[in-house]
């Protein structure tokens, strides 16, 4: 009696993030949009914050971190477990490819208030 | 920070309780009136006058007498930014020289210079040239700099460190006195935590109670720091967190003065003893606190109004007690 309603509850979840993943694949590399899990991501930095916030992606996946404010700003690891990009001046972009999963919490050492977290799932 | 020449290290010259004024006078001075803050092409020139820490225009025209009448004066700079090329200011290098220029016309020299922080926009080697080879312009022998985030990104500060903070104790922290005054240049900007504001450090807030200790109550003190050392708007981290164990270290001197830069714009602030003062920039303006969605620079100022916006500001005869009366008089 309950596994019918747990299924419709699943697909009304997974439908749209599936749709999702599609978009943002599709848009990065369209020749493994069909079957790939998210790939590619953007963080847009504006406003003095981090947008998306919070990200989450699969192991292997390339994120990268664009500056559209006229303040620099930085992406900072904050416990040190990937490379701060130091200073992203107007336009400037950072990438980092999440090999391992985990929560990978991040904030701007310039605005420490700025802060963003990515979450990467295993591949699998 | 320069190599300081004796009369910066005088202990003699500390006022003491009995000496200048009458302390009842001082005193009374002291919590009555803020006599005059003025602001200036960028740069706010300060008047000691019996002990109480006064600003004053840099281009009314009653300077000199004013001078004449302190102890000593000195020149707050602050934020120049050095190497942001954008709207509202696509040229700062040159509102930096104005500010100077400014300066150097006082018929009254100050005694010396202080720069807030922000010194440059990247810490790129070549802004840091820049900021020395333009402050060389000052007539003025001394300038004292703190840092600012900007000028500590991408080493905390170790280029900074080695170029402006020479001589500076600890992990460049520094006081000197002044003709009786104690000058304390504090550093909040480094090793910033997550979701944090600034922050000045166990080893540096034991240094500054150490630094203080043997002070008499009536040495009027006169902090340096980047970011202010009140919380302003925390959303925008505008303060700095452990600022308040700082504070209770100063709360027993009868004078204290606390000039910070960071926010761009004139805030001003008066708990007990303590008045806390923000600069504005040489370089671009911050809207108010709140006012938009981020604090950047405010990049709808036109080029006509900037010089109104790092220009000439006057605060005259304002009760502590009650608002400060701004009068605002644009450059051109
Ligand atoms: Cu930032």
């Amino acid at each position: 009696m309950k596994r019918p309603t747990l299924q419709i509850i699943l697909s009304l979840i997974l439908v749209p993030a599936a749709l999702v993943v599609f978009r943002a694949a599709a848009a990065n590399s369209p020749a493994r949009a069909i079957t790939a899990p998210l790939q590619a991501a953007t963080v847009s930095i504006s406003n003095f914050s981090f947008q998306p916030a919070v990200l989450t992606l699969k192991a292997g996946a390339r994120v990268t971190w664009t500056n559209h404010d006229t303040t620099p700003h930085t992406v900072t690891s904050s416990d040190k477990r990937f490379t701060s990009s130091g200073g992203l001046d107007t336009g400037d972009q950072y990438s980092i490819v999440f090999d391992k999963p985990g929560a990978y919490e991040y904030f701007c050492s310039l605005h420490p208030m700025m802060v963003g977290k990515v979450i990467v799932q295993p591949s699998n | 920070m320069p190599a300081l020449p004796a009369q910066y290290t005088i202990e003699d010259n500390r006022m003491k309780d009995q000496d200048g004024q009458p302390e009842t006078q001082a005193g009374m001075d002291r919590r009555k009136f803020l006599k005059c803050m003025a602001w200036a092409g960028g740069g706010v020139l300060w008047v000691m006058q019996g002990g109480v820490l006064r600003a004053q225009t840099l281009s009314v025209g009653d300077t000199a007498a004013a001078v004449a009448d302190s102890t000593f004066s000195f020149v707050q700079i602050s934020d120049s930014h050095i190497g942001f090329h954008q709207a509202p200011n696509p040229d700062v290098t040159a509102t930096l020289r104005e500010a100077i220029a400014k300066v150097n016309a006082l018929s009254v020299a100050p005694a010396f210079v202080v720069h807030t922080g922000d010194l440059t926009h990247l810490a790129k080697p070549e802004q840091f040239d820049t900021v020395a080879q333009v402050t060389r312009g000052f007539k003025t022998e001394h300038t004292f700099f703190v840092p600012g985030e900007h000028d500590a990104l991408g080493d905390n500060g170790t280029q900074y460190f080695s170029r402006f903070g020479k001589g500076s104790s600890g992990q460049g922290w520094y006081s000197f006195d002044y003709r009786g005054a104690h000058f304390i240049g504090l550093i909040n900007v480094l090793d910033f935590r997550p979701g944090g504001l600034g922050r000045l450090g166990h080893e540096q807030l034991e240094w500054l109670e150490k630094d203080v200790k043997g002070l008499s109550s009536s040495t009027p003190i006169v902090v340096l720091a980047h970011m202010p050392l009140w919380t302003m708007y925390e959303k925008w981290g505008w303060g700095t967190e452990d600022s308040a164990q700082a504070l209770a270290y100063l709360r027993r001197f009868g004078s204290v003065t606390v000039l910070n830069g960071h926010i761009h714009q004139i805030q001003h602030k008066v708990e007990g003893s303590i008045r806390f003062y923000t600069a504005r920039s040489t370089a671009y303006p911050i809207p108010e606190a709140g006012t938009v969605p981020a604090p950047g620079p405010d990049a709808s100022v036109t080029a006509d109004r900037l010089h109104s916006l790092i220009g000439v500001r006057d605060v005259r005869y304002v009760k502590v007690d009650s608002p400060l009366a701004i009068t605002d008089s644009a450059l051109n």
